[in-house]
């Protein structure tokens, strides 16, 4: 609790992210640059769907991300609501956009990806519409929390929000094995160990790592500059 | 007895008052003065439990309100700017409602209705009423369930003379039972030995 | 409890007092029904085949412009602090003020689904189902409402907003609703969508009056 607290100072954590920024920057690029190479060139096609399943490889860490992001939300919606830092809802302002895009990245190659496998654009299955749902729920949380010119009770009604909206969550990851859908079921994260092919592996960890590395320079950086603007805005208030 | 403590309220961020404090005997009328926008309503709706203070505490009989609202919100009386009226209903349904908000207690619908001069208007629909009678409908409240502080913010706007005189009225009778009234008005109600708290604002 | 029915009373009076924006809502719910032949064009069996859909389409869009009144009337005339500081639960206040809510909008829609059923050319054994399943379904969309609208309180009026808010979670009260209604029309079994519903009653009414109680009070800045 102690080593939390000193982290969710805003001072602190301002000297922490001059820190962090370069590091995230430069990892994510490195990541990047890496994690293409393989994925795009140093990776076998598929045997059934050829070239076509390098899409793979920028539509799944979307997924991860995207859904990984709103659950840190909620969680940091929670923790926000309990001890009333604020750096909890300064986390959840700065994600919020960060998981939109990452989600409809998501949903975007989902759909180039759709074409040419399923023969349809979109198709109504439980994994592409709870997808889009989680989409929706961003945006009603980005929506919600510009509507308050109050931080503190934005911060709350938007943290409400981000809670009940968490029972999607497991919907969209379990969608797949509930029901019995069009879309794939989960590869990597399953009961019965790894399914997919260790040199298709490789580059989709590498591209997620550099999806994580990225959304976390962004959501530093963000948070950073939403901590500045709120310390101008405190001061023109004080003057 | 009421004690505030060093009260502050901030509301997005800005200060809207900073270190308030007084205190009030029971029997007292506090009446709270200040220019608008400094923070008299704002004080009134902390006292109500409605607003957590920033900083500071409101202590009442020396045990501080945070700690029991339940028990707080069954002392208190807030007549806010707003008169808290259902148009579609009549002036008996009105207060059917209120004293199923306020639970049990003693509930004097015909002597409250008398009170402020509504008894002939029981019946009629709260439409057809004036502003005035609906102002009176709403301090109606008052008289309608005991309760030892009332918060009453611009208790007389839109009041007449008469509506004036009955809530004097209304307000003497309870401060001579130990009630303690706070209000926050432009006119100070007539009441001589009211102690007078200025409201500075956010003290800049 | 007796305050309880107390207060369900009123909320109900007052619901019944409010006989022209209930006749708006009537008049809008007939008017969507009114349109889809002419979106879908007057094939009966088009009609036949979709009516539990669109039925349920109205009545979802119906009870989204109802749900502003919930708390933002209270907000505007002053009630809602009058039920902050009530020394009653807030809980049990929103709880009666939301059941009367759900009382009256199913007994709305119970009464307007026989000319929709006729208008669309329903069957007429899958109309119970469609009974059953306004039932089920409008106290989850009463509760998701009541979240929705105690958490936008402080923002007055603001339509579009609550209605993005919404969307995602009424999509599983329409998917369940209308299944149940398809399986009653090609004569099988509406027992698992029916029972979906349940489930979603039985996940959203235990936490709801505290949410919506928490979000009341936090809102008041």
């Amino acid at each position: 609790m102690n080593l939390f607290s000193r982290f969710a100072q805003p001072a602190h954590f301002i000297r922490l992210a001059r820190w962090l920024i370069p590091i995230l920057a430069l990892g994510s690029v490195l990541a990047f640059a890496f994690g293409l190479y393989y994925a795009l060139f140093a990776s076998p096609p598929d045997y059934q769907q050829g070239e076509m399943v390098r899409i793979m490889y920028v539509h799944v860490p979307a997924a991860w991300i995207g859904m990984g992001l709103y659950s840190a939300m909620a969680v940091a919606a929670a923790v926000g609501l309990v001890t009333r830092h604020t750096l909890a809802d300064i986390f959840c302002v700065a994600t919020a956009p960060v998981g939109a895009v990452f989600v409809a990245l998501c949903l975007v190659t989902g759909s180039l990806w759709g074409k040419p496998t399923w023969g349809a654009w979109w198709v109504w299955d439980a994994r592409l519409t709870s997808v889009l749902i989680m989409f929706f729920l961003y945006c009603g949380v980005i929506a919600l929390r510009h509507s308050f010119d109050d931080d503190e009770r934005g911060g709350k009604a938007s943290a409400i929000l981000l809670l009940v909206g968490a029972v999607n969550i497991p919907i969209v990851k379990f969608s797949v094995d509930w029901w019995h859908t069009l879309h794939q079921p989960a590869s990597l994260l399953r009961a019965k160990g790894v399914a997919i092919a260790p040199e298709m592996l490789r580059p989709l960890l590498m591209m997620g790592t550099a999806y994580a590395l990225y959304a976390a320079w962004l959501i530093v950086l963000r948070m950073q500059t939403v901590l500045c603007a709120r310390a101008i805005d405190c001061g023109r208030e004080e003057a | 007895m009421l004690r505030v403590h060093n009260l502050s309220c901030r509301r997005g961020g800005r200060v809207i008052f900073r270190e308030t404090g007084f205190a009030t005997n029971s029997g007292g009328f506090a009446l709270i003065m200040g220019a608008n926008g400094s923070g008299k309503s704002s004080l009134l709706r902390v006292l109500a439990g409605l607003i957590a203070p920033a900083a500071g505490c409101v202590r009442w009989q020396d045990s501080d309100v945070a700690e029991d609202p339940a028990a707080h919100r069954a002392r208190v009386h807030y007549i806010g700017h707003l008169d808290a009226l259902k148009a579609g209903l009549t002036v008996r349904e009105m207060l059917d409602y209120w004293r199923a908000l306020h639970g049990a207690g003693q509930i004097k619908i015909e002597q409250s209705l008398a009170a402020f001069a509504l008894t002939s208007m029981a019946d009629r629909p709260i439409r057809r009423l004036s502003a005035g009678q609906k102002r009176r409908l709403s301090l109606t409240r008052l008289a309608l369930v005991e309760a030892p502080l009332w918060l009453l913010d611009e208790p007389t706007s839109a009041l007449d003379v008469t509506g004036q005189a009955l809530l004097r009225e209304v307000i003497s009778g309870h401060r001579a039972k130990g009630g303690i009234v706070i209000a926050a008005t432009h006119d100070d109600l007539n009441v001589p030995d009211a102690q007078v708290i200025t409201m500075a604002g956010g003290g800049r | 409890m007796k305050n309880f029915y107390a207060l369900l009373h009123h909320e109900i009076r007052l619901q019944a007092r409010q006989k022209t924006e209930w006749a708006s809502l009537l008049l809008f719910f007939v008017i969507v029904i009114v349109l889809m032949p002419f979106a879908l064009g007057p094939e009966p069996e088009i009609l036949r085949r979709l009516a539990p859909g669109l039925i349920w389409l109205a009545a979802l869009l119906m009870s989204l412009l109802s749900l502003d009144r919930l708390f933002v009337q209270d907000a505007r005339d002053g009630t809602l602090d009058e039920m902050l500081i009530s020394p009653l639960a807030l809980e049990t206040i929103v709880v009666a003020k939301i059941l009367a809510q759900i009382l009256v909008m199913i007994a709305v829609l119970v009464v307007m689904a026989f000319p929709a059923a006729l208008l669309l050319g329903m069957e007429a054994r899958v109309l119970p189902v469609l009974i059953l399943t306004f039932a089920l379904g409008v106290p989850v969309l009463a509760l998701l409402g009541g979240i929705a609208g105690s958490v936008t309180v402080a923002l007055h009026r603001n339509p579009a907003l609550l209605t993005l808010l919404l969307i995602p979670f009424y999509i599983p009260v329409l998917i369940f609703a209308v299944s149940a209604c398809d399986a009653a029309a090609v004569g099988g079994s509406a027992a698992q969508p029916l029972l979906f519903l349940t489930a979603l009653i039985a996940l959203i009414l235990p936490p709801s009056p505290f949410i919506i109680a928490a979000a009341l009070r936090h809102g008041q800045g």
